[in-house]
């Protein structure tokens, strides 16, 4: 993961350890790289300048022996064989001189001494054109030649000539002229005290001629042939003789017209060795503390990360549904604290889980047991479908069985009474046979109210939902109901609603029952006036009224006539007769049609029944 | 009561099914009585049989009956070119809301309500025969 906080921990963790370190030491380094370099430069600086001093002081002294001699008053008047002599002390005096010869003012040599051979008076020649001898006689001073290497010896020589002075004129009028071996000059560079080059033999010191020319070296063995180089400036870091940069000072030498620089230089890498060592330690000291800083990272890393994929390991512990799952919490740290939050929290989802769960178990008991509820309702409700289909069967078969025999004592009866197929009898059985067939009569229609009111009662009243003339029922109503008026000298009235519709939806038939029951007994209960039939209606009823003049009914009897087998008294049901079923019959197909019945009535003046029917004029 | 004359339907063959031999009976007494040849059977099949050997003028079935029913009696002598065009009375129940129609919708001629009552058995049955042209002129009022 490259982002992780794993990684984001280590690499903060690494850079604040290691990035002062660095700054640290950026910082430092040049600072002492300047420091070291500036000494460096003062350290060449002295070595060059002491050297060129010794150099100096090396001339010096010899221009000083050769001045001694000069100035002897009579070296120019003595024997050349004296000459010489003098020659010779200086030469074994000092080994510096290669040769020494004494010119007389006309250029021509005198005298001379060599280290290597005998000069013999006939070897002697005029140096009148020589520089050594024109430039002293003329100016009167000392002069050198460049650095010259000798034809014989193939020594490095340089010339020097010193004006001897005539001492009445204080003009030069003889020159003394010294080959001097350049050898010795190596040999004080030479010569330097190891102490001095400081740091080894790095140390390099040597001397360039005004050609530039090398012409000394501390190291003896560095060739001197055709080595050339030019300082830049008098000292600084720059590539020195051997091309390999180097902190080099420089110190010039004035000989006669000859110009010297003694050069100092020691390679950077010598001379900053404590710097580079510095910085190499620097290095070293950087990675220690990079590869330290990296284990103790990433164990600190691995410190905190651990917890943390652990808590994540146990989170998807419990993402999968392992909610027993617990982090460790033992630690004291924040991440404890957060091991312990996380618990708390996964005690309280589990606690939530399972308060969910129970609640679906209530659920699922709740549904189970509803489930149950519902299959015994079926049950139930099979049951009572079954008891009302058997009611049903019942009501039907105790129809057809009851009715059967009663129809046979009817026909038989009448066919007796009618005397149909020859039968007799006498008056007396006459009676009896009228009362047999009057209380067969009775039974039956007893019989045929008792299941009228038992279909209503089972539910089984079938309805129809026919087209018919309420104008026509009427008036089948006022033929049936007519006769039985007329019969017993009552006036029968019928008044129609001419705002009646042609045609009305519902059960004739079960409405004709409702009115002619109550027709049958307003009829029977009326012995003089009138029974009245009014048919009219409303927006949505349609209203049905039979109102006579009869006996009325008691206040106390008008709270049960509908009842079954209620009647006003036992008086009046032996005086009218009657099954006791014919208003509860009334009441309950009225209610069946969506329709009401009530009863107004004053005692001994009349009863006024009203049916009121919902008013149907489409199916 | 209205009278009729006693040779109202004489020597008529009829045909009346019924399971209830009293019931039977009575209307056979009843028609025989008016002068007709009243021939019983107290099932379907049998019903059918006597009508295919009788050829009476006109058949008074019951509806509801052992082996064949009314209904049965009906679709079979629809079915039988030979008795199709005798007309049949059905016999229907008092409380059997709905059978008349159906009846009629059937084949049935007409109907006639249980219990047959001597006074108004042989009214009703004329008023329907009147409907019935050829029988109608046949009638000996």
């Amino acid at each position: 993961m490259r982002n992780s906080i794993r990684t984001r921990l280590i690499v903060t963790f690494i850079a604040l350890a290691v990035i002062p370190l660095i700054v640290v030491i950026s910082i430092a380094i040049p600072q002492t790289l300047n420091t070291e370099t500036q000494q460096a430069l003062v350290v060449q600086d002295t070595l060059a300048s002491r050297e060129s001093g010794q150099v100096d002081a090396f001339f010096q002294d010899l221009e000083n022996q050769l001045q001694i001699i000069s100035r002897q008053g009579d070296l120019l008047t003595v024997t050349p064989a004296q000459q010489q002599i003098v020659l010779s002390g200086l030469l074994v005096h000092q080994n510096a001189f290669e040769r020494i010869f004494l010119l007389n003012s006309q250029g021509q040599e005198q005298a001379g001494v060599s280290r290597s051979f005998a000069i013999a008076s006939s070897d002697l020649v005029s140096r009148a054109q020589a520089d050594e001898y024109k430039v002293p006689i003329s100016s009167n001073q000392i002069y050198y030649s460049s650095v010259h290497v000798d034809e014989t010896t193939g020594e490095s020589l340089i010339t020097v000539g010193i004006p001897i002075e005539d001492f009445s004129t204080g003009k030069a009028n003889a020159v003394l002229v010294a080959d001097l071996r350049f050898v010795v000059v190596q040999d004080i560079i030479g010569n330097t005290e190891p102490s001095d080059l400081l740091r080894g033999n790095q140390n390099n010191i040597y001397m360039l001629d005004s050609t530039n020319r090398v012409v000394a070296h501390s190291d003896p063995s560095v060739s001197l042939r055709d080595l050339r180089f030019i300082p830049v400036g008098k000292s600084g870091v720059q590539n020195g003789l051997r091309g390999i940069s180097s902190v080099l000072a420089t110190s010039e030498i004035q000989l006669g017209d000859q110009t010297f620089t003694v050069v100092a230089e020691t390679p950077v890498s010598q001379a900053l060795a404590s710097v580079y060592n510095t910085g190499i330690l620097s290095v070293v000291l950087t990675g220690v503390v990079l590869a330290i800083a990296v284990i103790i990272a990433v164990l600190l890393a691995n410190e905190i990360i651990k917890p943390i994929l652990s808590l994540a390991v146990t989170a998807q512990g419990i993402q999968a549904g392992n909610f027993s799952q617990r982090a460790n919490a033992n630690r004291k740290d924040e991440i404890g604290q957060l091991a312990r939050a996380f618990n708390s929290m996964t005690d309280q989802l589990q606690q939530s889980l399972k308060g969910l769960q129970d609640h679906v178990q209530d659920l699922e008991n709740a549904r189970v047991e509803r489930e149950k509820l519902i299959k015994d309702l079926q049950a139930a409700k099979r049951l009572a479908e079954e008891n009302s289909r058997l009611k049903s069967e019942f009501l039907s078969t105790m129809s057809h069985e009851l009715r059967t025999p009663l129809n046979a004592i009817e026909g038989f009866t009448g066919i007796i009474l009618n005397r149909i197929g020859g039968t007799d009898f006498n008056a007396k059985a006459e009676g009896y046979l009228v009362r047999i067939r009057s209380n067969s009569k009775r039974l039956l229609q007893l019989i045929n109210d008792f299941l009228d009111l038992s279909r209503v009662e089972a539910g089984r009243l079938e309805l129809a939902n026919q087209p018919f003339s309420p104008i026509h029922l009427a008036k089948r109503w006022q033929d049936e109901i007519g006769i039985l008026a007329e019969k017993k000298g009552v006036q029968f009235v019928i008044s129609l609603d001419p705002t009646l519709p042609e045609t009305v939806y519902g059960d004739e038939e079960a409405i004709s029952k409702v009115i002619l029951n109550l027709l049958g007994n307003a009829i029977k209960f009326t012995e003089h006036g009138q029974v009245a039939l009014t048919v009219d209606r409303t927006d949505s009823l349609w209203g049905i009224t039979v109102e006579d003049s009869g006996i009325g009914i008691p206040p106390h009897a008008r709270e049960f006539i509908f009842e079954e087998f209620r009647q006003v008294d036992q008086t009046s049901k032996r005086k009218y007769g009657g099954t006791g079923l014919g208003l509860a019959i009334v009441q309950k197909y009225t209610r069946a049609m969506g329709g009401t019945v009530q009863v107004k009535s004053e005692l001994g003046k009349g009863s006024t029944f009203s049916v009121s029917l919902p008013l149907k004029t489409t199916a | 009561m209205i009278e009729l004359p006693t040779d109202l339907l004489k020597d008529w063959d009829i045909v009346v099914i019924d399971d209830e031999e009293d019931s039977l009976m009575v209307a056979q007494v009843i028609l025989d009585e008016y002068g007709a040849n009243t021939h019983v059977a107290t099932n379907g099949e049998e019903g059918l049989t006597l009508i295919r050997n009788v050829r009476p003028k006109f058949v008074i079935s019951d509806l509801s009956m052992p082996v064949l029913d009314g209904w049965g009696v009906i679709n079979n002598m629809l079915k039988d070119p030979a008795i199709k065009d005798i007309p049949a009375i059905a016999l229907t129940a008092h409380a059997m809301v709905g059978d008349r129609e159906r009846a009629v919708a059937a084949g049935f001629h007409n109907y006639l309500t249980k219990p047959l009552t001597v006074e108004t058995f042989i009214q009703d049955l004329v008023n329907l025969l009147i409907d019935i042209p050829n029988l109608a002129n046949e009638l000996n009022i």
